[in-house]
């Protein structure tokens, strides 16, 4: 390996250490709160594009993703505890969050007369509800599947 | 289990139709009183009998699935939301769907820490 090529690669794995993606990370969420300040659609894609990167290179290194992080700080590495409340927490919300959206949508509807003003949120109530329901239902046969 | 499956597909079907029909014809009662019986009768159904209605696999796989699931509603809701509200001056007529997806977003965040707080507790934090 030349000396060029091993200045390259040091460059490029700076782009993978865990500081920069945390870096990276604020900076986005800095673009989503200048975007939603200012109504600008171009900062949101900018922000939407980034966070597109930074996923693609967290999903390239799953595997070493404690380590990338570990160097530079203690992360927040979840045990079996913490997956264990993460999904029971999970699912109550789930259940809870759709069935009041339904709720809410439906009164909002029926309710269409007294507050016509109204009506577009009811049906995005409506949407939402079904929105999460197919994803639900999708996520449920893949771990049915996989188990 | 296959009785309790088949009960609930005849509450959804019944609560389904009258909710449906109360909100054609623009009525509240119909509506919450079909959601009160069908959950009622749910309740006492699961309470009365000796069926197993859930094993350790099925209620495994949902909660995987609702924590996926949870992930990325989240994650669409409020990215939909907030380019809704964004884009308010080209788009007048879907700023009210933009903050109705964005407060949608805030609820299940809070509901979501609310339930996070209580299993932490739960389970010895």
């Amino acid at each position: 390996m030349n000396p060029k090529s091993g200045i390259i690669l040091k460059m490029l794995s700076i782009f993978e250490s865990g500081l920069f993606l945390k870096i990276l990370s604020v900076f986005i969420t800095g673009l989503w709160i200048a975007g939603l300040i200012l109504g600008n659609i171009y900062i949101i894609l900018l922000a939407i594009i980034l966070l597109i990167a930074l996923g693609v290179v967290l999903y390239i290194h799953r595997d070493n993703l404690k380590e990338i992080f570990q160097k530079d700080s203690s992360v927040i590495v979840e045990d079996e505890r913490t997956q264990l409340i993460n999904e029971k927490a999970a699912t109550m919300t789930l259940g809870i969050l759709i069935a009041v959206i339904i709720y809410a949508g439906i009164i909002i509807l029926a309710l269409r007369d007294n507050y016509p003003q109204f009506l577009q949120a009811g049906y995005t109530l409506l949407v939402v509800a079904i929105f999460c329901f197919i994803l639900y239902f999708t996520a449920r046969v893949y771990y049915t599947r996989k188990y | 289990m296959k009785n309790y499956q088949m009960l609930r597909i005849i509450v959804a079907i019944f609560v389904g139709i009258v909710v449906g029909l109360s909100v054609s014809i623009g009525a509240l009662l119909p509506a919450i009183l079909a959601i009160v019986i069908g959950a009622m009768i749910s309740y006492i159904y699961k309470k009365s009998t000796d069926e197993i209605l859930e094993d350790e696999r099925i209620a495994k796989v949902s909660e995987k699935a609702s924590r996926i699931a949870i992930v990325v509603f989240s994650i669409s809701i409020a990215i939909i939301g907030m380019v809704l509200i964004i884009m308010r001056n080209v788009y007048p007529n879907y700023t009210q769907a933009g903050f109705t997806l964005s407060y949608a977003a805030v609820a299940l965040l809070a509901i979501y820490y609310i339930f996070y707080g209580y299993y932490n507790k739960k389970y010895g934090s």
